[in-house]
């Protein structure tokens, strides 16, 4: 039933399939143009550092992963404050999206990491403050999905979620001054914060070019993971309705179908 | 030997996780739009 009408109405003006638009089309192209720079320049243009030497490409990688999941998590505690004040599912969708975008690129961070230190340090983990304040910071967001996947109602589970999203957010700062407040092993001086400041010409260029494709593809995953969380909301509140229209059609008296049904269950008979 | 594979490992791990992630992203929305009506799905 609910096809057909989608069918129907869908004649006149067509709809897009799936979560795809114009603009993610454009914003997807101009991604994979700068991947295709960074990849080029990342891994054979730009020559090996003189003192990391062939693991800077490891860092052509780890910079805009890590770079991509601070934005996500400022625009998951932005959102959270604003559901907060506002109370609407735009804040609440855009909240989720940010917090799911962002510990993908915060985990792939960390194995990023784990993978420069092997070489670097000889070992994949080290509790030093740069890296411990970092579990934190991923766990408190795993936790944030975890609270998200609770059942309960959507107006207190976006409630919990705004108030997790505000206090995980204040783990980022110590993240990245941690380098700076106690001594470890991770770099410290760094040109932004982030890039190394011995670094020029192509290397200079691939960072860049590995930056923007990061943000770029993290902006374009937003728009997507936004479109398919609104999707499943309207999806939730159509299914909702079905199976009420269903209990009212069953518990109603010109329902003998679905009595008829009961008895050859075996059902108690009333 | 290590190095050429931590680096190798590196790219393959980002490229692969952000991969996945957006086509299960995208599949997702693709089957979504299926049962929801036209009207309430027009992006921008």
């Amino acid at each position: 039933m609910t096809s057909t009408k989608i069918e129907s109405s869908s004649a006149a003006a067509p709809a897009p399939i799936g979560t795809g638009s114009r603009g993610t089309k454009v914003l997807g192209a101009t991604a994979l143009f700068f991947l295709v720079l960074a990849v080029a320049y990342g891994l054979f243009i730009s020559p090996a550092d003189s003192q990391l030497g062939n693991t800077v490409r490891i860092i052509y990688m780890h910079v805009p992963t890590v770079m991509a999941a601070y934005v996500a998590f400022l625009i998951t505690a932005l959102s959270s404050a604003m559901y907060l004040w506002k109370r609407t599912e735009f804040w609440d969708l855009l909240g989720s999206s940010g917090a799911e975008i962002g510990v993908l690129f915060f985990a792939v961070t960390i194995v990023d990491g784990a993978l420069w230190g092997k070489v670097t340090w000889g070992v994949f983990w080290r509790w030093e403050p740069r890296l411990t304040t970092s579990a934190v910071l991923l766990i408190m967001y795993i936790g944030y999905l975890a609270v998200r996947a609770i059942p309960a109602d959507p107006k207190t589970r976006a409630t919990r979620c705004a108030i997790i999203g505000l206090v995980a957010v204040v783990n980022i700062p110590i993240v990245h001054k941690a380098v700076d407040w106690w001594r470890g092993l991770h770099q410290g001086k760094t040109v932004l914060g982030t890039i190394h400041p011995d670094m020029g010409g192509t290397q200079l260029f691939a960072m860049y070019s590995a930056l923007i494709a990061g943000l770029l593809v993290c902006a374009w995953l937003f728009v997507h993971r936004f479109r398919a969380g609104f999707l499943a909301e309207r999806a939730s509140e159509l299914g909702l309705d079905q199976a009420l229209e269903e209990r009212r059609l069953e518990s109603s008296p010109a329902a003998p179908s679905s009595r008829g049904a009961r008895d050859d269950l075996g059902g108690p008979q009333t | 030997m290590t190095e050429t594979l931590c680096i190798v490992g590196a790219w393959v791990v980002t490229f692969g996780s952000v991969g996945s992630y957006a086509a299960v992203v995208i599949l997702r929305g693709r089957r979504l739009s299926q049962t929801v009506p036209p009207e309430q799905r027009r992006w921008m």
